[in-house]
């Protein structure tokens, strides 16, 4: 019953909890360090977990979905062909813009893009405790990874059958996931967007809808929403730790509704592009409150299934020889 | 104790429920995510048929640290590592001192000593990493993840007779000459 060696199994125990009694105390600094070099294990073999676990959760979320009514049918097929003619209108403004815009390229010779890069990243691993929301994704400090980027997911809506047009990243269905929160030299610790720990600036994006049009207060006057008075609204989003966002302290007068859009701010220097985080589910009244409200936000991504992502390099911030 | 083949079997299970355990997790609406801790199953099985007492608390902290350097998210956001090793050593002690009160073999007793190894493991783990944050935390928060902690303990209870089927199968090659059935050591 012992360790071969000099050391008793007592003496073990004592050093073990003497050990885990001061990495307890030490906080979250030497934690990190201590996952970190934890993490070179891991991926070795969870890769192939992962790939079975996501895939048994997109199937399942597949079957499980909930199925529609024939009436649900027919209103879903009209609303279809109804958003199909809009997009095709959509679609002629939009070359019509490209055609003016390539225009003026050529007349003045700069290209507006996002300067950041993209690196591929797999999820090998989640949590093993299901208390936080954090994967472990390979793609470390070795290609340009470091603690704070954001990550997205990594999917392209397009329809096969057309040709692809120029500026694509326009039709990306990005979305953000979350951000890293340890880099090790081959992998990284993401912080999903609903983990407890996770904060960050964004903004509500509130949709027009003509038909139902809503009103809000600014500058003490009521007024109809419009394209002219939209403002993004500036909030923080919280991870709630039961799968959602929480954005607090939303002015009532605003009028948000469940539909409305979470994104990112395009003044972010870690990510300078609005992409969503996840639309409004619900819009909880504070009784007592300073007539503010709580909005509930249901992240975009499947982030159950979450397998393939992209961790947003700032363009300038590897280090030379990386 | 046969420790190299401990060592394999923790890091097997580990990885195990880091990857395929997202499949058993699931999402209750008021409570969060739910999941079996299958290291506390390997915990307790080694807690009722080791002779030592001090080895199964070695073996249970080691697990515990396991755990702790596989987890990274928690109460507060970031964890520390330490607690769960901490927690797994102080059940693994307590489930040894009442072991001798049971039949090991039977389901109710191995549903009722993981929870409780459970209980003891993931309350205590829950508190340290709420007190290191209750300065900017909350007290509810605090109590929606005991909630947690006490929903996955009863998830994994309910898992753990199914789970030491398997296990009872690979015992020998840890345990080099365990207890008798009425569990006295020889």
């Amino acid at each position: 019953m012992r360790i071969r060696g000099k050391l008793s199994n007592r003496t073990a125990l004592v050093v073990l909890l003497l050990a885990v009694t001061a990495t307890t105390l030490a906080g979250r600094r030497l934690a990190s360090r201590l996952r970190v070099a934890a993490q070179y294990v891991v991926p070795v073999l969870g890769d192939t977990g992962m790939y079975v676990a996501t895939s048994f959760k997109s199937h399942v979320r597949e079957i499980t979905a909930r199925g529609v009514t024939p009436a649900e049918a027919k209103r879903l097929h009209e609303e279809r062909d109804e958003w199909r003619r809009r997009a095709l209108a959509y679609e002629q403004q939009i070359a019509r813009y490209i055609e003016h815009q390539k225009a003026r390229r050529q007349l003045y010779g700069r290209v507006f893009d996002v300067p950041v890069e993209l690196i591929p990243a797999r999820v090998v691993a989640a949590d093993a405790l299901p208390y936080g929301s954090t994967r472990l994704v390979t793609g470390g400090t070795s290609r340009g990874a470091a603690p704070r980027q954001r990550v997205t997911t990594r999917r392209l809506h397009t329809d096969r059958g057309k040709a692809l047009p120029e500026g694509l990243a326009a039709l990306s269905g990005t979305v953000l996931v979350g951000r890293l929160m340890e880099t090790g030299a081959f992998t990284a610790r993401l912080q999903l967007v609903t983990d407890r720990g996770f904060q960050m600036r964004a903004r509500v994006v509130r949709v027009i809808d003509p038909e139902t049009p809503r009103r809000i207060t600014t500058g003490g006057r009521v007024r109809a929403l419009s394209r002219e008075n939209n403002r993004p609204l500036e909030v923080l989003a919280v991870g709630d730790g039961a799968g959602g966002v929480l954005v607090e302290g939303v002015r009532v007068e605003e009028n948000v509704l469940p539909g409305d859009w979470l994104v990112t701010r395009d003044d972010d220097a870690l990510l300078p592009a609005q992409v969503a985080i996840g639309k409004v589910t619900r819009v909880e009244e504070l009784p007592g409150g300073p007539h503010t409200v709580r909005l509930h936000v249901a992240p975009q991504a499947s982030l159950d299934a979450l397998r393939e992502v992209y961790v947003v390099v700032p363009l300038g911030s590897r280090k030379a020889g990386d | 104790m046969r420790w190299i083949p401990f060592a394999i079997f923790a890091y097997v299970l580990v990885v195990l429920q880091a990857t395929l355990g997202r499949i058993l997790t699931i999402h209750l609406g008021g409570v969060g995510h739910v999941g079996p801790d299958l290291l506390a199953v390997l915990g307790l099985m080694l807690v009722l048929y080791l002779r030592s007492g001090t080895d199964a608390a070695l073996a249970a902290g080691l697990l515990g640290l396991a755990l702790d350097l596989t987890t990274a998210g928690g109460p507060g956001g970031a964890t520390v590592v330490g607690p769960m090793a901490l927690g797994y050593a102080a059940a693994a002690w307590v489930v040894f001192q009442v072991r001798e009160a049971f039949f090991r073999e039977r389901l109710t007793t191995r549903f009722l000593l993981t929870l409780l190894f459970c209980l003891i493991a993931h309350g205590l783990w829950v508190t340290l990493q709420s007190v290191r944050f209750l300065g900017d935390g909350s007290w509810a928060a605090y109590g929606a993840s005991l909630l947690q902690a006490v929903v996955n303990s009863v998830y994994t209870a309910l898992l753990a007779p199914l789970v030491m089927v398997g296990l009872d199968r690979v015992r020998r090659w840890m345990i080099v000459a365990p207890v008798d059935r009425r569990g006295r050591s020889r």
